[in-house]
């Protein structure tokens, strides 16, 4: 499974962000979450887009770290936070702009699905996230 | 956390300092913030536009909260339309960025010699020069400051060129479709050269108790989605009133002397939904993101795309100015906020103008009703304050005292402040929340036409008096808490969840009640503010203007029906009464006493404003 995002149902309200943080940290923070709403205005256009991980066919993100770091476990991306080196590479690579840092974590932010049950998926107002298989 | 930032743009200096208990207790945040920095730091005199007058941005302790709307932020200030007491607050992602720098709040004082924005980034807060930003519009400039700082989650607050010129009515964008749009605070940041103010922040908002907190908002969520009214809200939002109030006489029409509209299909949120409507979006933690994206596809406005229409916006500039489509309200909404203009203020500004101009009383305007083109020209007049539009800036209650006569009976306001969208000849609870709004004639602290409709049109009886001061407390504690109302107006989410909510997040256990005293403080301590500036002021500035008892509605099911002068005086009795106020609107010192507002008195009595012992 992996999670899908239409971004034209998306409302840059934020509570998947909020939601996830406080699934993985118990914090009240959406800048640590592994998901991102985001809006772009432009002169004559808005649109949203979601940011998160998709789980790509490619796995850009393993490929590119340099620090052996990622792995794909089956599920998810999982990050061995002991060999990170805080290079971003992974940020860069990701196809998706789904991957994050935040000040407080010496390792990058990437969606665990939360184990097989998606919280951001439930929260949204909108019903703009949706788990696919993957 | 519990910090405030003090910035005074003369000096160019940051002091940063704790909040008191008693602002965390006895004023909680938002506005009730608002109200106690002003009655302590703006003295009796100070014009709007002096140096001495502050701006007070604050956040409370609901914002960035895991709760459905809690993207809220509220700013107060001494407005320019009344001279007195005013604030307006705003939806989005600015409060919980700027919470997430580490401040509850910032205080903005001096008046800097060239343009500046505020930044205010992760514990820092800093002047930085806006030269290069003056001019642009609110939209412009809050894109333009994104690409500068190479971050698009920063959230900013942003002026247009009417702030920099200091229409009286310039409002506050943020997120590009949000506005803090009401009493001119966008003015008086012109008035300080702040183009902008922006916040980045990555802290932890500090929580109580997040397992309880997170279980208060799961539940809120669930009803929230299991409601039907969800959905009506996501797929139209406000706009569903325009066909609502047109039914029920309430649509403002031709500067509000009609109440129906014989167009209100063309501006309406059906009209919206399926000619422009592309997306939504939300502030901050929404269960009901109803803010709409609307773009115009076809036509001599096609591709202008703009956050909105809001009910009030599609109202007072559409039919109040009897626009003939949802593309040209979508095309005016566009520009106000551009220009950073009040669209509510705006439209009864534009349609006053225009019928002073049919009835020969005001020279130099060219628009006409229902003339798009030439009410584009007009408020671009207002805005860059050109010719009529010069005059035009300053509200209709200034233009109406220079004109004297039949303009000040048509000049649809009360203490300066222009009525928002709800025409109340034939709903006597929503013009006395009107008449006694602490802001002037605004509806968000009471919308009490809902219960006219529900108890009776003409009736005038004590009970709709002492709903309008329910709801002024009920809705000024969102205000207060500094979170959307809406889930509570619009779904019936119970009360109790702020409760339950505020003791998550702050650890202090207090009950509903005992959150409403603070509303009920901070609605006297504001009263207070009005009468340090205005000692003599009298229960005659608690009225709608004149036109509401003089003419009847023209047509419709209430053709014929004005408000009952006894009726109305009647009401505000009432409404005083229930008040602890006496026969003028005055707080009495016993009231004064009893809500914690004690040290209020000597200075007004000082001042002449004679308060009665009980």
């Amino acid at each position: 499974m992996r999670l899908e995002a239409l971004d034209e149902k998306c409302a840059a309200c934020g509570v998947c962000e909020l939601t996830c943080a406080l699934t993985r940290f118990k914090v009240n923070n959406p800048k640590k979450s592994a998901i991102r709403a985001e809006m772009l205005v432009s002169k004559d256009d808005v649109k949203m887009r979601v940011k998160a991980c998709r789980l790509c066919e490619e796995k850009a993100c393993v490929k590119a770290c340099p620090s052996g770091a990622l792995r794909f476990n089956g599920r998810h991306i999982e990050v061995d936070t002991s060999l990170c080196k805080l290079c971003k590479s992974c940020a860069s690579a990701c196809p998706f702009e789904g991957i994050f840092f935040h000040k407080d974590l010496e390792w990058p932010l990437v969606c665990n699905l939360c184990g097989g049950d998606p919280q951001c998926v439930k929260a949204c107002p909108m019903g703009a996230l949706m788990v696919v298989e993957a | 956390m519990n910090k405030v930032a003090r910035i005074d743009l003369t000096k160019r200096s940051i002091r940063v300092q704790e909040l008191t208990d008693e602002l965390v207790l006895d004023y909680i945040g938002g506005r009730g913030w608002g109200a106690k920095i002003l009655w302590d730091e703006v003295p009796k005199g100070v014009g709007p536009f002096s140096p001495d007058n502050k701006v007070v941005v604050a956040t409370g302790p609901l914002t960035g909260t895991y709760f459905t709307g809690t993207g809220k932020t509220a700013l107060s200030s001494k407005s320019p339309m009344t001279g007195a007491y005013g604030d307006s607050n705003v939806g989005g992602r600015f409060g919980v960025e700027l919470k997430q720098a580490g401040f509850d709040a910032l205080i903005i004082e001096g008046v800097s010699d060239v343009p500046v924005y505020i930044k205010v980034f992760d514990g820092e807060v800093s002047i930085e020069g806006a030269d290069h930003l003056w001019g642009l519009g609110s939209i412009e400039a809050e894109e333009a400051l994104k690409r500068e700082l190479n971050d698009r989650s920063a959230s900013c607050l942003t002026i247009g060129p009417a702030g920099e010129n200091m229409v009286y009515f310039a409002s506050i964008t943020s997120d590009f479709g949000r506005q803090a749009g009401r009493t001119g605070i966008g003015a008086v940041l012109g008035s300080k050269k702040v183009k902008a103010i922006v916040a980045l922040g990555s802290m932890d908002i500090p929580i109580c108790d997040v397992e309880s907190m997170i279980e208060v908002a799961r539940e809120a969520y669930e009803y929230c989605f299991k409601s039907e009214g969800q959905r009506a809200w996501i797929r139209q939002g406000t706009m569903q009133l325009i066909l609502w109030s047109n039914e029920n006489s309430a649509l403002p029409t031709r500067n509000m002397s009609e109440a129906i509209y014989e167009k209100a299909d063309m501006i309406s949120g059906d009209a919206m939904e399926s000619r422009v409507k592309i997306g939504n979006h939300g502030c901050f933690g929404c269960a009901m993101p109803c803010g709409q994206i609307s773009k115009v596809k076809e036509g001599k406005f096609a591709g202008t795309v703009v956050e909105g229409p809001e009910y009030e916006t599609a109202a007072m500039i559409g039919s109040n100015c009897a626009l003939n489509s949802i593309e040209e309200v979508v095309k005016l909404n566009r520009l106000c906020d551009e220009l950073g203009l009040d669209t509510i203020s705006t439209g009864s500004v534009v349609a006053f103008a225009i019928e002073c101009k049919r009835k020969g009383l005001l020279k130099g305007v060219e628009a006409d009703f229902g003339d798009v083109d030439g009410i584009i020209r007009l408020v671009e007049d207002i805005a860059y304050r050109r010719g009529i539009g010069d005059l035009l800036a300053q509200g209709t209650k200034r233009v109406a005292e220079k004109l004297g006569g039949e303009a000040v009976r048509i000049a649809m306001q009360v203490k300066g402040l222009e009525i928002s969208a709800y025409e109340s000849r034939a709903a006597p609870a929503m013009a006395l929340a009107y008449g006694t709004c602490d802001i002037g004639a605004h509806h968000n602290r009471a919308w009490a036409i809902t219960y006219d409709i529900k108890v009776g049109r003409t009736l005038y009886t004590p009970d709709k008096a002492k709903w309008v001061v329910y709801l002024q407390h009920v809705r000024s504690l969102f205000d207060i808490l500094t979170c959307c109302r809406l889930p509570w107006v619009e779904l019936s989410l119970p009360l109790t969840y702020y409760e339950r909510l505020y003791r998550a997040v702050t650890g202090i256990d207090r009950k509903l009640n005992d959150l409403l005293l603070v509303a009920e403080r901070v609605y006297n301590l504001t009263r207070c503010i009005w009468l340090r500036e205005y000692p003599h002021m009298d229960r005659s500035s608690d009225y709608p203007p004149p036109r509401w008892f003089e003419e009847g509605l023209p047509s419709g099911p209430f053709k014929g029906v004005k408000l009952d002068r006894e009726g109305y005086e009647r009401l505000l009795d009432e409404y005083y009464k229930l008040r602890g106020w006496d026969r003028n609107g005055r707080p009495t010192k016993f009231e004064l006493r009893s809500l914690g507002l004690g040290f209020v008195i000597e200075e007004l009595e000082r001042l002449g404003a004679n308060l009665s012992e009980s």
